[in-house]
């Protein structure tokens, strides 16, 4: 099974139409060509769905970048089985 | 008034403008819809999202009692004008942020978590459509945002009084804006005509020629205008 980062990449990229995005975790909204409000609402109807989490809106409220959305996902998935 | 404020016309003789408080939820409720309808029957949230208005009023109640700044849905945001002690207008407004803290995204956010994840899903094709028409906003510049006023109270000079408030804060900052800009649709003429006198001119517009827009949103375009405040 790919990581968090691998599947919230491919997400991503599909979302913002951009095959060949890169991010880290410094990436903000205002560094990716076509974040704004309507598709910051698909990502987070995707994100939940991707990875079965529902977030919170205080949540919602402190993702700053790519590292605080990976983080918020990785705490609310369970660890995949070894 | 200050060197931006915009020359006053108002003859409703007891008008008063002040900042809006959790009371006026309801009100703020109103200016928001009324604002979207844009003199239109067509709510672009409902046909966007496939929602009742009633369901859209109380999603909205919700949503700005959460009172988060930085975009219209948010109490502390607005000014609220009100004749023979009447709410009679209101109007938003916020210095727009960078980032995660741009209007864009934060308000993304709430919707986001108020309509929730199936409802958004389904709306995905309707959501691409009237994606060419998203106006970004200038980082630091002063946004106005929702304006309204209740028909008994229309063409009495209340948005030149809520504007020029808006603009007296702003100027009081320690560090004031230098420009204020406000998205209106390109089919307002009496709204662009209006902010034309008020000091405000054209710098953007966006357009779709998809027929299915008429039945998603009050224009099939937009126009950015904006005033220089120094």
């Amino acid at each position: 099974m790919s990581s968090i980062d691998d599947r919230l990449l491919a997400l991503l990229r599909r979302v913002f139409n951009d095959p060949d995005l890169v991010v880290h975790e410094q990436t903000t909204a205002a560094d990716v060509d076509g974040w704004d409000s309507l598709s910051h609402i698909t990502l987070i109807a995707d994100v939940e769905g991707e990875f079965g989490i529902k977030f919170k809106l205080r949540e919602l409220m402190s993702i700053d970048n790519i590292g605080d959305l990976q983080r918020l996902i990785a705490g609310k998935v369970p660890p995949a089985p070894i | 008034m200050n060197a931006n404020s915009i020359p006053s016309n108002t003859n409703v003789s007891a008008l008063s403008v002040r900042l809006a408080i959790p009371a006026d939820r309801d009100f703020i409720v109103e200016t928001i819809i009324g604002a979207e309808k844009s003199g239109t029957d067509r709510l672009s949230y409902c046909t966007l999202f496939d929602l009742e208005e009633c369901e859209l009023r109380r999603l909205l109640a919700e949503l700005v009692d959460e009172d988060i700044p930085g975009q219209e849905l948010c109490i502390s945001g607005y000014l609220i004008a009100e004749v023979d002690g009447q709410r009679a207008g209101a109007t938003c407004s916020w210095i727009e942020g960078k980032g995660a803290k741009s209007s864009a995204i934060v308000k993304g956010s709430l919707l986001a978590h108020a309509f929730g994840r199936e409802r958004v899903v389904a709306s995905a094709a309707r959501l691409e459509l009237v994606a060419p028409l998203t106006m970004p906003r200038e980082a630091g510049a002063l946004q106005i945002e929702s304006v309204y006023v209740a028909s008994p109270w229309r063409g009495r000079g209340i948005v030149r009084a809520l504007i020029n408030e808006h603009l007296r804060h702003a100027g009081e900052r320690e560090a004031p804006p230098e420009k204020c800009q406000i998205i209106v649709a390109a089919n307002n003429y009496a709204a662009i005509r209006a902010y034309r006198r008020f000091g405000f001119e054209i710098t953007a517009t966006r357009s779709s020629c998809h027929a299915a827009l008429a039945q998603l949103l009050p224009a099939n375009a937009r126009a950015q205008m904006t005033k220089q405040l120094r």
